[in-house]
């Protein structure tokens, strides 16, 4: 079970006891990226994705937000079949699971929802 | 065709988690041999040199990052057999390094018929030769079985490593004024009505770095070479002796992944090269009267020999076993 969907009772003086996610799902801004990168064109591998982010991912990195986003149930991978290359490794793709796109739709419209409460102060 | 980045694959293969290769080398590899084909395709040099340079570095940024990341997991997840192997270890080296330093204290104690709490300005002292052997016989006895893995391997050596930054703090701050206090409170036994105006003078193994150096340079200077030669010895020994424990560690770790040892074997093992490694430093008293050998050449020849002997032993070391890789979610 990805951390972001476990679930703990806390209790709160004068509020009772309170059901609530252990980690709220959070999405940085690279993750929101990938997300819409993935949402936009369904399947990529990682050099695609830093090719579509026009170098806001880095090839370096990519692969360590990839592997954090699946770890938090985000995004699933899937490997392609191997080159005929000698020795050629299988590409990876990486496409965006339910779970992703709810929290990045709720992170939207959360992010919506305050811009409109700063706007009308 | 033959792919590129198969020989840093098979690095990666031997030396990373299964999690960290399927995450972030595998594809960033498979990433570098679709450029590099596509590269080829087009026919030119530069693109496919492009291709290769940029994919390299790619790789080994994400080499450099999955190593912190199954370092840092390394350290939080022991397996109970590493668990166990460390905690022996511990109690291993406790009590070796405490039976050790009682005995080296005790006999020349026994020799002045002084009172046991002046055996406390003997402990630093009695440090640099007990702590390697406790050393020793502590890898001894936990690196093998279950318990011989890269990561306690890991482990022994830094503390190898911090045993040897303690050593040199003990050489630098607590020998020369545990020495000097203990030579003071003994001729003070021994001259019941001293002459206060005359204290007792320090010996270069009483002295700090900054003073030995100052005395070193005037005996140079004074021309005396004989002597010249022993304080040398001395002053350059603190340093090497410093560094034994670290080296002795590295050279028991290596033998130790060469083959399966018994406990007994290893021991007895462990145990001979710190005899021999420290018969060897002591051989340098002689050595520097009877050659023209330079004294730090000498001091350091049985630090240089196991360093040598363990990179040897080590770069031609068998498979090392791998704990078993975490459970993925």
């Amino acid at each position: 079970m990805p951390s972001s969907t476990r679930i703990r009772r806390v209790f709160r003086p004068g509020l009772g006891l309170q059901t609530r996610l252990a980690r709220p799902p959070r999405l940085s801004a690279k993750e929101t990226l990938i997300v819409e990168l993935l949402l936009r064109d369904e399947e990529l591998y990682g050099l695609q994705l830093v090719a579509a982010s026009r170098g806001r991912l880095k090839r370096g990195t990519v692969y360590v937000t990839l592997g954090r986003m699946e770890d938090k149930g985000f995004i699933t991978a899937r490997e392609e079949a191997p080159p005929q290359e000698e020795g050629g490794l299988p590409r990876r793709v990486y496409r965006v699971t339910s779970l992703g796109r709810h929290v990045y739709e709720a992170w939207n419209a959360a992010a919506l929802h305050l811009a409109s409460l700063r706007l009308a102060r | 065709m033959m792919a590129p980045g198969r020989r840093v694959h098979a690095l990666a293969t031997r030396w990373y988690s299964e999690r960290a290769r399927r995450r972030l080398i595998d594809p960033a590899m498979a990433d570098l041999q679709a450029e590099y084909v596509a590269a080829r395709r087009t026919g030119s040099h530069a693109h496919v040199f492009g291709a290769l340079v940029a994919g390299y570095l790619a790789m080994a940024k994400v080499l450099v990052i999955a190593g912190c990341g199954d370092l840092g997991a390394g350290i939080v997840t022991w397996q109970p057999e590493e668990r166990a192997g460390a905690r022996a270890g511990a109690w291993v080296a406790l009590i070796v390094v405490s039976v050790l330093t009682a005995l080296f204290v005790s006999l020349p104690l026994a020799r002045l018929d002084a009172s046991l709490w002046l055996s406390i300005y003997l402990i630093p002292q009695a440090l640099p030769l007990s702590v390697p052997f406790g050393l020793a016989v502590a890898v001894a006895s936990m690196l093998r079985g279950a318990a011989l893995t890269r990561k306690l391997a890991a482990a022994v050596l830094v503390a190898g490593a911090l045993a040897s930054v303690g050593m040199f703090a003990n050489f630098s701050w607590l020998i020369p004024e545990s020495n000097q206090r203990f030579r003071e409170i003994v001729w003070a036994q021994l001259d019941p009505h001293p002459n206060p105006s005359t204290p007792l003078g320090r010996g270069l193994n009483e002295l700090g770095w900054s003073d030995a150096r100052k005395r070193l340079r005037e005996m140079r200077a004074r021309a005396d070479t004989g002597e010249l030669r022993r304080s040398e010895t001395t002053y350059y020994r603190r340093f090497a002796m410093s560094v034994t424990p670290m080296v002795i560690v590295g050279l028991i770790v290596a033998i130790a992944f060469r083959r399966a040892w018994t406990r007994a074997g290893l021991t007895s093992v462990a145990l001979f090269l710190c005899a021999s490694h420290y018969a060897l430093q002591s051989s340098t008293w002689t050595l520097v009267d009877i050659t023209i050998v330079p004294p730090i050449v000498l001091v350091w020849t049985p630090d240089a020999i196991c360093g040598l002997a363990a990179l040897l032993l080590a770069c031609g070391s068998r498979s090392v076993p791998t704990a078993p890789p975490a459970p993925t979610r």
